[in-house]
């Protein structure tokens, strides 16, 4: 019997460890689902009721669709955007400001099973909300689906692109008032201005092809486009797109995390 | 020179530790200014701005208004109201999970003061609001001058006095932050987006339509909408007694809970 504890071995990858930190994340917001997962499905559906009670004698059909079931799909994905940011940025900056980052960061967790991690979790409460909203909307809308791999696709690449974003916001936040001005300023006025209540051909120029570069305009029309079958845009371009924008936000976000900076001391 | 200390003499009203607790309120939400003013301001221009994108000039006159105008007024009061219940409700959780409620508990103040205090500093608060969003939405097509004082006032005084003693409620039956946003997402949001500022009441179906007329906010809403346009579709002082009722109860509710220390006082 030896007294002498010998570290434990991994490979690569340090799967435990990076297991963990995920079952932590998710653990987090599960453990307030009312303010979590609950709360976001009622605003959309708020959302929902006010657009179809306010607008719809104005709006019947959106490119040959009723006006119901073209907005559905947008205020499920702005819900999924929402969440996914607010999970991963609140995590971070709550750490650092309360210091119990350090759990975090003094484990063999490389900066890339961190990066990981917090995105899988921020991916799955995206996912999470965007599925008990579908699922509350199909009560009061007719949904169908026309393509399950547009809308699984878009899902799950929005919900990753937002929770990067909230992995690099809450990285540069140093306050609770720095991540609340992102949010205000950022993701608010994109996931709101980015074709979720409108069709963008109604834009006018140059706000039209402003949008053609802007990923949160193909995140929201791809996805709308895996329940009806229609889009302001080509749906494989989007599809392109998407994967080229999370590829560079994953790798800012890793190599941000590896440099430590705003991180650690 | 007598060395002993002798006590404030107070009259009916505590009315220095009054504007004292006013006064900290105030500093607190100056600190937090940035944020809690041009939230709602962003918001409200981001709403008229996508309705505006959404339906261009199809959209029919609403109870003879523009649409813009028809929702800026709503605007105006729905954020006003909903930082009446926030500012004293955040302040408070605040202070009951820092343990710093004691410096208000061990002051010589009765209930009705400290109720008094926090609906004082909640009135500033939320006509900061209105005045920001009232003029974001004025650059984009809002209401202009006011025209029926007595009413916007009136709609605007019964409302802070619901919404911030709302928000006191709120706060002592709740142990945590979630609890409390709990209750903002199922109670006031609700009462806040169906209340009629985004639609009118003909709009709703016609046996749900008895739903509205009993909700505040709609009243206090349609107070607003007629103070600054003339237009309605119920009798104003009517709907300002009704939301007057809510706001008596709300307010003597809160009241006896503050006065017997329920959940704050050991």
């Amino acid at each position: 019997m030896s007294e002498v504890a010998t570290p434990r071995r991994f490979g690569r990858i340090n799967w435990i460890g990076a297991s963990y930190l995920y079952v932590k994340e998710v653990k987090r917001f599960l453990n307030v689902f009312t303010q979590t997962v609950a709360a976001p499905v009622i605003t959309t559906l708020l959302f929902l009721a006010i657009f179809t009670l306010a607008l719809g004698r104005a709006v019947e059909t959106v490119n040959g669709v009723a006006f119901a079931s073209f907005l559905a799909p947008g205020l499920i994905m702005m819900s999924m955007a929402q969440n996914a940011f607010a999970n991963t940025s609140s995590s971070l900056v709550i750490s650092k400001i309360q210091g119990n980052i350090v759990d975090v960061l003094l484990p063999p967790i490389s900066p890339f099973e961190f990066t990981a991690a917090y995105t899988l979790g921020g991916v799955t409460r995206g996912t999470l909300v965007g599925f008990v909203t579908a699922i509350a909307m199909s009560f009061f809308v007719d949904m169908s689906i026309h393509n399950l791999f547009f809308v699984i696709f878009h899902a799950v690449m929005a919900s990753m692109m937002l929770s990067l974003l909230g992995i690099l916001g809450g990285l540069w936040s140093e306050k609770f008032d720095h991540i609340a001005a992102v949010t205000n300023f950022v993701i608010m006025p994109f996931s709101f201005l980015s074709g979720t209540f409108y069709s963008i051909t109604r834009l006018p120029e140059p706000f039209y092809t402003l949008t053609q570069f802007n990923p949160f305009f193909y995140m929201i029309d791809g996805f709308r486009y895996g329940f009806i079958g229609q889009s302001d845009s080509v749906p494989m371009i989007g599809v392109a797109v998407m994967l080229g924008v999370n590829a560079a936000l994953f790798l800012s976000a890793w190599r941000w995390v590896k440099s430590g900076y705003k991180l650690k001391a | 020179m007598s060395d002993t200390i002798i006590p404030v003499k107070l009259s009916y009203l505590n009315l220095i530790g009054i504007r004292t607790l006013v006064e900290r309120e105030l500093r607190r939400e100056v600190r937090f200014f940035g944020v809690s003013v041009i939230g709602p301001a962003l918001q409200a221009a981001l709403f008229a701005l996508i309705i505006t994108i959404a339906v261009g000039e199809n959209m029919p006159k609403t109870n003879g208004l523009d649409y813009i105008v028809f929702l800026s007024t709503g605007f105006i009061i729905t954020s006003m109201l909903q930082r009446a219940f926030e500012s004293t409700a955040f302040s408070l959780m605040f202070d009951k999970l820092e343990g710093n409620i004691e410096d208000i508990l061990g002051a010589p103040f009765i209930g009705f003061e400290i109720l008094l205090s926090y609906t004082i500093s909640s009135m500033f608060v939320a006509f900061t609001i209105g005045v920001s969003v009232w003029m974001v939405l004025l650059l984009m097509g809002g209401p202009t001058m006011p025209i029926h004082i007595p009413e916007l006032i009136s709609a605007i005084l019964i409302g802070c006095f619901l919404f911030s003693s709302a928000g006191v409620l709120a706060t002592i039956w709740s142990e945590k932050w979630d609890k409390l946003s709990a209750k903002e997402t199922f109670f006031v949001m609700p009462l806040m987006f169906l209340s009629g500022s985004f639609f009118p009441r003909s709009a709703v179906i016609e046996e749900l339509q008895f739903l509205l007329d009993y909700n505040p906010v709609f009243r206090l809403v349609e107070a607003v909408r007629y103070g600054f346009t003339g237009a309605h579709e119920l009798d104003i002082w009517a709907g300002l007694g009704m939301a007057s009722i809510w706001m008596v109860v709300i307010w003597a509710i809160t009241l006896v809970v503050l006065s017997t220390g329920y959940k704050i006082k050991p």
